[in-house]
């Protein structure tokens, strides 16, 4: 899967989580996180699970605080596609 | 011992940068969204002013230590801080304790998108499904994973995190201002 394509899905989760009216299309690779969202524990939470229904991957190990940036989460979305 | 406080900061204006007490700024300038740092900083100045009221204690003096998770503590005074929505929370002890509050309209915010109960373990999602009131067992249950986690000093960490974490807490039911409805747990 490319970075564009990893990008596309990611940006479908963060339109659906989306309440603080940002403007989802300006997000980019390093875009910050907090920045963008304020995400709480409860939407970093609902993310990752939102990324292992949506790239069948396994994040239940992860530490999903130590996410900063999109780039973060592109990056380990391919590492662990590459290893299944 | 602890003890627990909450504050409505509904009327309370934004804070700039320089208006926060030196020792508390390093605490409060790693939220980069403005309402999350309005209520981090709101909950030290708090944490202070119960500090010097109720227990004697003048935070200016004292330095601030981190565990090796990076929370902070002060010499034999335990604290936690958590925010949610327009409120803040605040537990002090005389050993480890973890707090979390959380306003139900987040937790519904999520709630009502795909997937989002998977936090729970096997035996809650039973649970969840007998309550009468689902909303506040969710909230519940989060609220005291969190406070148990955040005692230990780590925080929430991994979805595995939560759905193995168990012990007991105390939980309290608040109303900001709006009427809106927040569930706080404390562990001790």
């Amino acid at each position: 899967m490319s970075d564009e394509e990893i990008m596309g899905k990611l940006i479908e989760i963060f339109q659906l989580m989306n309440d603080k009216n940002v403007d989802v299309s300006q997000i980019t690779m390093e875009s910050n996180l907090s920045s963008i969202f304020g995400l709480d524990s409860v939407g970093l939470i609902y993310m990752a699970i939102a990324i292992e229904k949506n790239f069948d991957i396994d994040m239940s190990d992860v530490k999903v605080n130590t996410f900063q940036t999109v780039a973060n989460i592109v990056n380990f979305i391919k590492e662990r596609l590459n290893c299944n | 011992m602890w003890k627990v406080y909450c504050f409505d900061i509904t009327d309370e204006k934004e804070l700039a940068i320089k208006d926060i007490p030196s020792n508390i700024r390093k605490f409060v300038q790693k939220y980069k969204q403005p309402n999350a740092r309005k209520l981090s900083c709101y909950s030290w100045i708090y944490l202070e002013q119960v500090l010097q009221k109720e227990w004697k204690i003048n935070l200016e003096e004292k330095t601030i230590l981190q565990n090796k998770n990076g929370k902070p503590y002060i010499d034999g005074i335990y604290f936690n801080l958590s925010h949610s929505g327009n409120m803040i929370a605040i537990v002090i002890g005389t050993c480890e304790v973890g707090i979390d509050i959380e306003a139900e309209s987040n937790m519904k915010k999520y709630w009502d998108l795909k997937y989002f109960s998977e936090w729970l373990n096997e035996e809650e999602i039973v649970e969840l499904n007998k309550a009468e009131n689902q909303l506040e067992y969710l909230t519940k249950a989060w609220t005291k994973k969190e406070a148990l986690l955040k005692k230990k000093g780590v925080g929430i960490q991994s979805t595995a995190d939560m759905r193995s974490v168990q012990g007991e807490v105390t939980t309290y039911l608040k109303k900001d201002k709006n009427k809106e409805t927040y569930i706080v747990s404390i562990a001790s």
